[in-house]
């Protein structure tokens, strides 16, 4: 098919006017199934030896399918998950062919029997260390120049409004938090795990300093527990972890 | 200092124009790579005429940091000329659209982009008093999808094509008081970011 600027376009619309992980995640498998893609899946990826984090992730592949990818650890495997790393534009993959070692065969395989036979994926880098990776699939996709355009933009417009509406951004009861450059050093501290004592020495302050600190940076989240500040801090990127 | 640069004020820049050239041919052509039909030391198009119009940032050195330069789009510019693959239909164009190009600020101040926010912000506040209400643009899709992540309101005009080794889209955007607004918090600044000379002693 030729690139549609009007398709684009329509998505784009809808992007700009929602404010609900349903609304732009409904357009974007709308738009998928049009083109024949039944499945979309949308992970962060920050260490790639990791595999697909879960945490924000999008995906409509069945139940079964995404316990075996994980279980498997399937994205050793996968050959699509490793392009993921190398590629800044939209490629189209296929499980068909008779290329590839004996195990990725066998993965798509099974893949195949899941649903997941082709699809179009984009990688983008989204921090320094962090590259969000966007996919249809399906069985009976369709491929084409036209449809790789739309799919660049059509899959950066949703990723981003994603982030945007995860981040609270259009969520109206929300307070507006302004971290002191301090706050945000201790949180990012605690985020990876260390305790306040442990950050005292880091930082060269005492321990109930930092305490002091976080008990600040809870009040400000208007929340009573630490980790509930951090998982806010983070889901608004005023941290990383 | 952000300076503008119109058909009206351009004999007043006669020297700061050259250097402005300069400063492109060494970001565009050495830097980027761009291949561009120019020849050294200036980076000067067929658009380089009376009516364009040049917003150039002058620091306390005295020296050009950044600069951006808009075209008219009811006279033939970029998307009609030069990279008319890059628009699915007919390019925007009108009295009211002008088309931004070859902006870009010294390497060691891309990192903070203050500058190339204040080179923005006096943009826009040229077009809002000039009754501009849209600005088409060429850009880079990794940059065009940090703005989205930003919350930019920008809509796609064609197809991502392969650019200079980049892959590039066209797009447009409204111009508003609200989008002056975002950009002068981005700059640092509260008030206007523009100066608009038109008399030989004030001149740069």
């Amino acid at each position: 098919m030729q690139f549609d600027l009007e398709i684009v376009q329509a998505f784009v619309e809808v992007s700009k006017r929602a404010t609900a992980l349903d609304e732009i995640n409904a357009a974007f498998m709308g738009v998928a199934g049009r083109f024949g893609y039944g499945h979309v899946a949308t992970t962060r990826l920050r260490d790639y030896s990791q595999g697909p984090r879960s945490v924000d992730a999008v995906v409509t592949y069945p139940e079964v399918w995404k316990g075996r990818y994980s279980e498997m650890k399937f994205h050793e495997v996968d050959p699509v998950f490793a392009s993921l790393g190398r590629r800044s534009t939209p490629f189209f993959w296929s499980g068909d062919s008779e290329e590839g070692t004996r195990e990725e065969r066998s993965f798509f395989d099974e893949s195949r029997s899941a649903g997941v036979k082709r699809g179009l994926s984009l990688a983008m880098l989204i921090s320094k260390s962090e590259t969000a990776a966007v996919t249809w699939a399906g069985n009976f996709g369709e491929e084409s120049d036209g449809l790789k355009h739309m799919f660049h933009l059509i899959a950066t417009y949703y990723y981003q409004r994603l982030r945007l509406i995860q981040a609270g951004t259009f969520d109206t009861s929300r307070k507006e938090v302004t971290l002191t450059a301090r706050e945000s050093e201790v949180l990012q501290w605690y985020a990876v795990g260390k305790s306040a004592w442990e950050i005292g020495v880091i930082l060269g302050v005492s321990e109930s300093t930092v305490r002091f600190h976080l008990s600040s940076v809870r009040r400000k989240f208007d929340v009573s527990s630490t980790v509930h500040a951090t998982a806010l801090a983070v889901a608004r990127e005023y941290i990383q972890i | 200092m952000l300076h503008v640069i119109t058909g009206e004020n351009r004999h007043l820049y006669t020297q700061r124009l050259k250097e402005m050239f300069r400063l492109r041919y060494r970001i565009f052509v050495e830097e980027q790579k761009w291949s561009l039909p120019c020849t050294y030391p200036y980076e000067m198009d067929q658009f380089d005429t009376e009516d364009a119009v040049y917003f150039i940032y002058i620091d306390e050195s005295d020296e050009i940091q950044g600069s951006m330069r808009l075209l008219p789009t009811a006279k033939p510019h970029l998307m009609t000329d030069v990279f008319p693959e890059l628009c699915s239909g007919t390019p925007p164009s009108g009295d009211d659209i002008y088309e931004s190009s070859r902006g870009s600020v010294r390497s060691e101040h891309r990192q903070a982009g203050r500058i190339w926010s204040t080179i923005v912000a006096g943009s826009y506040e040229f077009c809002l008093i000039s009754g501009i209400n849209q600005m088409s643009f060429v850009v880079d899709m990794k940059l065009f999808s940090a703005w989205l992540a930003k919350g930019a309101d920008i809509n796609p005009l064609g197809p991502p094509c392969e650019i200079n080794g980049s892959v590039c889209v066209a797009a447009l955007r409204e111009v508003s008081t609200e989008a002056l607004a975002l950009k002068r918090r981005d700059a640092q600044i509260s008030g206007p970011a523009l100066t608009y000379i038109r008399d030989l002693e004030r001149a740069a």
